[in-house]
Protein backbone atom coordinates (compact mmCIF):
# COMPACT_ATOMS: atom_id res chain seq x y z
CA UNK A 1 0.00 0.00 0.00
CA UNK A 2 1.02 3.56 -0.60
CA UNK A 3 1.70 5.46 2.52
CA UNK A 4 -0.76 8.35 2.68
CA UNK A 5 2.06 10.73 3.43
CA UNK A 6 3.67 10.37 0.00
CA UNK A 7 2.10 12.82 -2.38
CA UNK A 8 2.14 12.58 -6.17
CA UNK A 9 4.13 15.79 -6.20
CA UNK A 10 6.83 14.29 -4.05
CA UNK A 11 7.01 11.14 -6.16
CA UNK A 12 7.26 13.19 -9.32
CA UNK A 13 9.94 15.39 -7.81
CA UNK A 14 12.09 12.41 -6.82
CA UNK A 15 11.72 10.58 -10.14
CA UNK A 16 12.31 13.74 -12.16
CA UNK A 17 15.68 14.31 -10.53
CA UNK A 18 17.11 10.92 -11.50
CA UNK A 19 20.09 11.54 -13.79
CA UNK A 20 20.95 9.63 -16.93
CA UNK A 21 23.84 7.36 -15.92
CA UNK A 22 25.85 8.07 -19.06
CA UNK A 23 25.15 11.79 -19.39
CA UNK A 24 24.95 12.50 -15.70
CA UNK A 25 24.34 16.25 -15.93
CA UNK A 26 20.96 15.56 -17.57
CA UNK A 27 17.91 14.24 -15.78
CA UNK A 28 15.60 11.68 -17.34
CA UNK A 29 12.96 14.38 -17.66
CA UNK A 30 15.32 16.70 -19.54
CA UNK A 31 16.16 13.86 -21.90
CA UNK A 32 12.48 13.11 -22.47
CA UNK A 33 12.89 9.53 -21.25
CA UNK A 34 10.34 9.89 -18.44
CA UNK A 35 6.88 9.69 -20.01
CA UNK A 36 4.34 9.10 -17.28
CA UNK A 37 3.88 8.43 -13.58
CA UNK A 38 0.70 6.75 -12.45
CA UNK A 39 -0.15 6.32 -8.80
CA UNK A 40 -2.59 3.51 -8.18
CA UNK A 41 -3.99 2.43 -4.84
CA UNK A 42 -1.31 -0.10 -4.21
CA UNK A 43 1.44 0.63 -6.65
CA UNK A 44 3.18 3.19 -8.79
CA UNK A 45 3.72 2.73 -12.50
CA UNK A 46 6.46 4.70 -14.19
CA UNK A 47 6.61 4.70 -17.99
CA UNK A 48 9.94 5.37 -19.65
CA UNK A 49 10.88 5.55 -23.33
CA UNK A 50 14.35 4.10 -23.99
CA UNK A 51 16.50 6.20 -26.30
CA UNK A 52 18.04 3.25 -28.15
CA UNK A 53 16.97 -0.39 -27.92
CA UNK A 54 20.41 -1.42 -26.75
CA UNK A 55 21.16 1.56 -24.54
CA UNK A 56 22.81 0.05 -21.43
CA UNK A 57 21.63 3.05 -19.41
CA UNK A 58 18.01 1.89 -19.60
CA UNK A 59 18.52 -0.96 -17.12
CA UNK A 60 20.29 1.37 -14.72
CA UNK A 61 17.57 4.02 -15.01
CA UNK A 62 14.91 1.40 -14.31
CA UNK A 63 16.74 0.22 -11.24
CA UNK A 64 17.31 3.78 -10.01
CA UNK A 65 13.63 4.68 -10.35
CA UNK A 66 12.70 1.58 -8.40
CA UNK A 67 15.20 2.10 -5.61
CA UNK A 68 14.46 5.83 -5.28
CA UNK A 69 10.74 5.22 -4.87
CA UNK A 70 11.23 2.33 -2.49
CA UNK A 71 13.51 4.51 -0.41
CA UNK A 72 10.73 7.09 -0.39
CA UNK A 73 8.42 4.49 1.12
CA UNK A 74 6.59 3.12 -1.90
CA UNK A 75 6.20 -0.63 -1.72
CA UNK A 76 5.34 -1.67 -5.22
CA UNK A 77 6.90 0.00 -8.23
CA UNK A 78 6.44 -1.03 -11.88
CA UNK A 79 8.65 0.43 -14.55
CA UNK A 80 7.30 -0.02 -18.06
CA UNK A 81 9.28 0.55 -21.25
CA UNK A 82 7.37 2.29 -23.99
CA UNK A 83 8.62 1.82 -27.55
CA UNK A 84 5.68 3.23 -29.39
CA UNK A 85 5.64 6.11 -30.02
CA UNK A 86 9.40 5.80 -30.26
CA UNK A 87 11.57 8.18 -28.31
CA UNK A 88 12.75 11.12 -30.35
CA UNK A 89 15.33 13.82 -29.69
CA UNK A 90 12.42 16.26 -30.01
CA UNK A 91 11.46 15.24 -26.50
CA UNK A 92 14.68 16.65 -25.08
CA UNK A 93 13.71 19.82 -23.25
CA UNK A 94 15.06 23.30 -23.89
CA UNK A 95 16.92 23.18 -20.57
CA UNK A 96 18.39 19.82 -21.56
CA UNK A 97 19.71 21.24 -24.83
CA UNK A 98 21.20 24.26 -23.07
CA UNK A 99 22.94 22.04 -20.53
CA UNK A 100 24.38 19.90 -23.33
CA UNK A 101 25.90 22.97 -24.95
CA UNK A 102 27.40 24.07 -21.64
CA UNK A 103 28.96 20.67 -21.15
CA UNK A 104 30.45 20.60 -24.63
CA UNK A 105 27.95 18.42 -26.44
CA UNK A 106 26.31 19.86 -29.54
CA UNK A 107 22.54 19.35 -28.98
CA UNK A 108 20.34 17.83 -31.69
CA UNK A 109 18.29 20.22 -33.83
CA UNK A 110 14.89 20.78 -32.29
CA UNK A 111 12.91 20.22 -35.45
CA UNK A 112 12.02 16.73 -36.54
CA UNK A 113 14.05 15.69 -39.54
CA UNK A 114 13.52 12.61 -41.59
CA UNK A 115 16.51 10.27 -41.21
CA UNK A 116 17.62 11.00 -44.76
CA UNK A 117 18.14 14.71 -44.41
CA UNK A 118 20.16 14.29 -41.25
CA UNK A 119 23.44 14.71 -43.05
CA UNK A 120 22.43 18.17 -44.25
CA UNK A 121 21.84 19.38 -40.72
CA UNK A 122 24.03 22.24 -39.59
CA UNK A 123 26.05 21.18 -36.58
CA UNK A 124 27.12 24.00 -34.32
CA UNK A 125 30.37 23.75 -32.38
CA UNK A 126 29.47 23.94 -28.67
CA UNK A 127 32.74 25.75 -27.92
CA UNK A 128 33.11 28.50 -30.50
CA UNK A 129 29.66 28.47 -32.11
CA UNK A 130 30.95 27.98 -35.66
CA UNK A 131 28.71 26.07 -38.06
CA UNK A 132 31.50 24.39 -39.95
CA UNK A 133 32.53 20.93 -38.87
CA UNK A 134 33.48 17.53 -40.17
CA UNK A 135 32.14 14.20 -39.00
CA UNK A 136 34.89 11.99 -37.58
CA UNK A 137 32.67 9.09 -36.63
CA UNK A 138 28.97 8.32 -36.90
CA UNK A 139 28.97 6.78 -33.44
CA UNK A 140 30.95 8.20 -30.57
CA UNK A 141 31.40 7.00 -26.99
CA UNK A 142 27.71 6.13 -26.73
CA UNK A 143 25.12 5.11 -29.31
CA UNK A 144 23.33 8.43 -29.08
CA UNK A 145 26.27 10.65 -30.05
CA UNK A 146 28.48 11.24 -33.10
CA UNK A 147 31.99 12.65 -33.11
CA UNK A 148 32.76 15.88 -34.95
CA UNK A 149 35.67 18.26 -35.34
CA UNK A 150 35.08 21.98 -35.65
CA UNK A 151 36.93 23.27 -38.72
CA UNK A 152 37.08 26.72 -37.12
CA UNK A 153 38.56 26.13 -33.65
CA UNK A 154 39.72 22.56 -34.45
CA UNK A 155 38.24 21.20 -31.22
CA UNK A 156 36.78 17.72 -31.32
CA UNK A 157 33.28 17.53 -29.87
CA UNK A 158 30.39 15.13 -29.50
CA UNK A 159 27.05 15.76 -31.15
CA UNK A 160 23.82 14.28 -29.85
CA UNK A 161 22.34 12.55 -32.89
CA UNK A 162 18.95 13.61 -34.18
CA UNK A 163 16.63 10.65 -33.86
CA UNK B 1 30.68 -7.17 -35.77
CA UNK B 2 31.66 -7.36 -32.12
CA UNK B 3 34.77 -9.23 -33.25
CA UNK B 4 36.12 -5.91 -34.54
CA UNK B 5 36.17 -4.53 -31.00
CA UNK B 6 39.81 -3.73 -30.31
CA UNK B 7 40.77 -4.45 -33.94
CA UNK B 8 39.09 -1.61 -35.84
CA UNK B 9 41.14 0.41 -38.35
CA UNK B 10 41.24 3.41 -36.01
CA UNK B 11 39.95 4.26 -32.56
CA UNK B 12 36.79 6.17 -33.51
CA UNK B 13 35.76 3.49 -35.94
CA UNK B 14 36.47 0.78 -33.42
CA UNK B 15 34.04 2.44 -30.99
CA UNK B 16 31.46 3.06 -33.71
CA UNK B 17 31.53 -0.57 -34.79
CA UNK B 18 31.19 -1.93 -31.26
CA UNK B 19 28.29 0.44 -30.61
CA UNK B 20 26.56 -0.57 -33.81
CA UNK B 21 26.95 -4.21 -32.80
CA UNK B 22 25.30 -3.27 -29.51
CA UNK B 23 22.33 -1.94 -31.46
CA UNK B 24 21.91 -5.34 -33.06
CA UNK B 25 22.05 -7.07 -29.68
CA UNK B 26 19.36 -4.73 -28.38
CA UNK B 27 17.24 -5.48 -31.41
CA UNK B 28 17.65 -9.24 -31.01
CA UNK B 29 16.71 -9.03 -27.34
CA UNK B 30 13.51 -7.15 -28.12
CA UNK B 31 12.50 -9.54 -30.87
CA UNK B 32 13.34 -12.63 -28.82
CA UNK B 33 11.41 -11.27 -25.83
CA UNK B 34 8.47 -10.67 -28.11
CA UNK B 35 8.79 -14.22 -29.47
CA UNK B 36 8.84 -15.57 -25.92
CA UNK B 37 5.65 -13.68 -25.10
CA UNK B 38 3.73 -15.42 -27.90
CA UNK B 39 5.48 -18.82 -27.81
CA UNK B 40 3.12 -21.77 -27.30
CA UNK B 41 5.64 -23.14 -24.83
CA UNK B 42 5.19 -21.04 -21.73
CA UNK B 43 7.86 -19.47 -19.57
CA UNK B 44 10.46 -19.22 -22.28
CA UNK B 45 12.65 -16.15 -22.15
CA UNK B 46 14.79 -14.35 -24.71
CA UNK B 47 17.74 -16.48 -23.56
CA UNK B 48 16.11 -19.67 -24.77
CA UNK B 49 16.22 -18.53 -28.39
CA UNK B 50 19.81 -17.35 -28.19
CA UNK B 51 21.40 -20.09 -26.11
CA UNK B 52 19.36 -23.27 -26.27
CA UNK B 53 18.46 -23.68 -29.91
CA UNK B 54 20.59 -25.87 -32.13
CA UNK B 55 21.88 -24.88 -35.53
CA UNK B 56 18.96 -26.34 -37.48
CA UNK B 57 16.50 -24.33 -35.39
CA UNK B 58 18.04 -21.00 -36.39
CA UNK B 59 16.28 -19.56 -39.41
CA UNK B 60 18.59 -16.63 -40.00
CA UNK B 61 19.90 -15.45 -43.34
CA UNK B 62 23.24 -16.97 -44.23
CA UNK B 63 24.74 -13.58 -45.01
CA UNK B 64 24.60 -12.82 -41.27
CA UNK B 65 26.67 -15.82 -40.21
CA UNK B 66 29.66 -15.30 -42.52
CA UNK B 67 33.01 -14.48 -40.91
CA UNK B 68 33.79 -10.77 -40.68
CA UNK B 69 36.48 -10.85 -43.41
CA UNK B 70 38.34 -7.59 -43.97
CA UNK B 71 36.82 -4.19 -43.26
CA UNK B 72 35.51 -3.88 -46.81
CA UNK B 73 33.69 -7.19 -46.45
CA UNK B 74 32.15 -6.22 -43.10
CA UNK B 75 31.04 -2.83 -44.42
CA UNK B 76 29.68 -4.16 -47.71
CA UNK B 77 27.64 -6.70 -45.77
CA UNK B 78 26.35 -3.97 -43.45
CA UNK B 79 25.44 -1.82 -46.40
CA UNK B 80 23.46 -4.58 -48.14
CA UNK B 81 21.82 -5.71 -44.91
CA UNK B 82 21.08 -2.18 -43.59
CA UNK B 83 19.28 -1.38 -46.84
CA UNK B 84 17.16 -4.49 -46.36
CA UNK B 85 16.42 -3.74 -42.68
CA UNK B 86 15.52 -0.15 -43.44
CA UNK B 87 12.83 -1.39 -45.82
CA UNK B 88 11.31 -4.31 -43.95
CA UNK B 89 11.23 -2.61 -40.55
CA UNK B 90 10.01 0.59 -42.16
CA UNK B 91 7.05 -1.24 -43.59
CA UNK B 92 6.43 -3.19 -40.41
CA UNK B 93 6.49 -0.04 -38.27
CA UNK B 94 3.53 1.29 -40.24
CA UNK B 95 1.47 -1.86 -39.84
CA UNK B 96 -0.93 -2.32 -37.02
CA UNK B 97 -0.52 -5.64 -35.25
CA UNK B 98 -2.15 -6.53 -31.95
CA UNK B 99 -1.29 -3.86 -29.36
CA UNK B 100 1.36 -2.69 -31.81
CA UNK B 101 3.73 -5.12 -30.11
CA UNK B 102 5.79 -5.89 -33.20
CA UNK B 103 5.25 -2.65 -35.09
CA UNK B 104 6.26 -0.75 -31.95
CA UNK B 105 9.63 -2.50 -31.88
CA UNK B 106 9.94 -1.94 -35.63
CA UNK B 107 9.40 1.79 -35.19
CA UNK B 108 12.52 1.90 -32.99
CA UNK B 109 14.52 -0.40 -35.24
CA UNK B 110 13.81 1.56 -38.41
CA UNK B 111 15.30 4.72 -36.93
CA UNK B 112 18.45 2.90 -35.92
CA UNK B 113 18.67 1.18 -39.30
CA UNK B 114 18.60 4.58 -41.00
CA UNK B 115 21.68 5.56 -38.99
CA UNK B 116 23.41 2.31 -39.77
CA UNK B 117 22.72 2.78 -43.47
CA UNK B 118 24.13 6.31 -43.44
CA UNK B 119 27.27 4.99 -41.83
CA UNK B 120 27.74 1.97 -44.08
CA UNK B 121 26.97 4.06 -47.20
CA UNK B 122 29.70 6.50 -46.22
CA UNK B 123 32.11 3.62 -45.91
CA UNK B 124 31.11 2.31 -49.32
CA UNK B 125 32.01 5.72 -50.78
CA UNK B 126 35.17 5.95 -48.77
CA UNK B 127 36.39 2.58 -49.99
CA UNK B 128 35.00 2.91 -53.52
CA UNK B 129 36.65 6.28 -54.08
CA UNK B 130 39.69 5.58 -51.95
CA UNK B 131 42.86 3.93 -53.15
CA UNK B 132 43.39 1.26 -55.74
CA UNK B 133 43.60 -1.33 -53.00
CA UNK B 134 40.44 -0.19 -51.20
CA UNK B 135 38.58 -0.23 -54.49
CA UNK B 136 39.81 -3.71 -55.26
CA UNK B 137 38.76 -4.96 -51.83
CA UNK B 138 35.28 -3.43 -51.89
CA UNK B 139 34.68 -4.79 -55.39
CA UNK B 140 35.70 -8.23 -54.25
CA UNK B 141 33.54 -7.99 -51.11
CA UNK B 142 30.48 -7.06 -53.14
CA UNK B 143 31.12 -9.88 -55.59
CA UNK B 144 31.55 -12.41 -52.78
CA UNK B 145 28.41 -11.22 -50.97
CA UNK B 146 26.00 -10.64 -53.81
CA UNK B 147 24.85 -14.25 -54.11
CA UNK B 148 23.76 -14.21 -50.49
CA UNK B 149 21.38 -11.27 -50.98
CA UNK B 150 18.97 -13.53 -52.84
CA UNK B 151 17.92 -14.89 -49.47
CA UNK B 152 16.40 -11.51 -48.53
CA UNK B 153 13.60 -12.38 -50.92
CA UNK B 154 13.26 -16.01 -49.97
CA UNK B 155 9.71 -15.93 -48.58
CA UNK B 156 8.34 -18.83 -46.58
CA UNK B 157 4.80 -19.57 -45.50
CA UNK B 158 4.95 -17.20 -42.53
CA UNK B 159 6.19 -14.38 -44.75
CA UNK B 160 3.38 -14.99 -47.20
CA UNK B 161 0.88 -14.85 -44.37
CA UNK B 162 2.47 -11.62 -43.18
CA UNK B 163 2.04 -10.19 -46.68
CA UNK B 164 -1.61 -11.25 -46.70
CA UNK B 165 -2.14 -9.52 -43.35
CA UNK B 166 -0.44 -6.36 -44.58
CA UNK B 167 2.60 -6.60 -42.28
CA UNK B 168 5.13 -7.29 -44.98
CA UNK B 169 5.83 -6.10 -48.50
CA UNK B 170 5.26 -8.34 -51.50
CA UNK B 171 8.44 -10.10 -52.52
CA UNK B 172 8.82 -8.23 -55.81
CA UNK B 173 8.05 -4.86 -54.25
CA UNK B 174 10.71 -5.46 -51.62
CA UNK B 175 13.25 -6.56 -54.20
CA UNK B 176 12.65 -3.51 -56.41
CA UNK B 177 12.84 -1.13 -53.46
CA UNK B 178 15.99 -2.80 -52.18
CA UNK B 179 17.69 -2.71 -55.57
CA UNK B 180 16.85 0.98 -55.89
CA UNK B 181 18.28 1.77 -52.49
CA UNK B 182 21.44 -0.25 -53.12
CA UNK B 183 21.91 1.19 -56.63
CA UNK B 184 21.69 4.70 -55.22
CA UNK B 185 24.35 3.96 -52.60
CA UNK B 186 26.63 2.24 -55.10
CA UNK B 187 26.27 5.05 -57.62
CA UNK B 188 27.34 7.52 -54.95
CA UNK B 189 30.32 5.27 -54.16
CA UNK B 190 31.15 4.90 -57.87
CA UNK B 191 30.69 1.15 -57.54
CA UNK B 192 28.72 -1.28 -59.63
CA UNK B 193 26.40 -4.16 -58.93
CA UNK B 194 28.53 -7.26 -59.48
CA UNK B 195 27.65 -10.02 -61.85
CA UNK B 196 26.69 -13.04 -59.87
CA UNK B 197 25.82 -16.48 -61.10
CA UNK B 198 24.83 -18.25 -57.94
CA UNK B 199 22.40 -17.69 -55.10
CA UNK B 200 22.46 -18.82 -51.50
CA UNK B 201 19.39 -20.45 -50.06
CA UNK B 202 18.18 -22.50 -47.15
CA UNK B 203 18.98 -20.26 -44.20
CA UNK B 204 15.31 -19.66 -43.60
CA UNK B 205 14.75 -23.45 -43.28
CA UNK B 206 17.66 -24.02 -40.93
CA UNK B 207 20.32 -24.88 -43.51
CA UNK B 208 23.53 -23.04 -42.76
CA UNK B 209 27.09 -22.48 -43.89
CA UNK B 210 29.95 -24.19 -42.10
CA UNK B 211 30.57 -21.00 -40.12
CA UNK B 212 27.33 -21.19 -38.17
CA UNK B 213 28.30 -24.04 -35.87
CA UNK B 214 31.44 -22.32 -34.71
CA UNK B 215 29.58 -19.07 -34.02
CA UNK B 216 26.95 -20.85 -31.97
CA UNK B 217 29.52 -22.88 -30.05
CA UNK B 218 31.23 -19.71 -28.92
CA UNK B 219 28.00 -17.96 -28.05
CA UNK B 220 26.30 -20.86 -26.28
CA UNK B 221 29.06 -22.76 -24.49
CA UNK B 222 28.97 -20.90 -21.17
CA UNK B 223 25.18 -20.95 -20.81
CA UNK B 224 25.05 -24.65 -21.66
CA UNK B 225 27.89 -25.51 -19.33
CA UNK B 226 26.39 -23.44 -16.49
CA UNK B 227 22.65 -23.19 -17.21
CA UNK B 228 20.97 -19.94 -16.09
CA UNK B 229 24.29 -18.46 -15.16
CA UNK B 230 24.25 -14.70 -14.78
CA UNK B 231 26.65 -11.98 -13.75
Amino acid sequence: MLKKSISYGKIKEVVSQIPDPEISFLTIIELGILREIECGDSNITVVIAPTYLACPATDVIEENIRSCLIELGCESVDVIRQFDPAWTTNWITKEGREKMRLYGISPPPSVLLSPNCRTDTIITCPRCGANDSECLSEVSGTLCKSLFRCTECLEVFEQFKCL
Amino acid sequence: MSEWCGHGPFLEEDIAMANTALDYIGRARMLYSYAASIDRVRNRTEDYYAYYRDEGEFENLQICELPIGDYAFTMARQFLFDSYCRLIFGFLSGSDDKNRALSGIASKVVKESAFHLTRSSRWMSRLGKGTEESRERIDKALADLWGYTDEFFDYDEVDREMVALGFCMEKDTLKDAWLNLVRKGLLEAELEIPESHWAAGGGRCGVHTEHMGRLLAEMQVIQRRYPDLSW
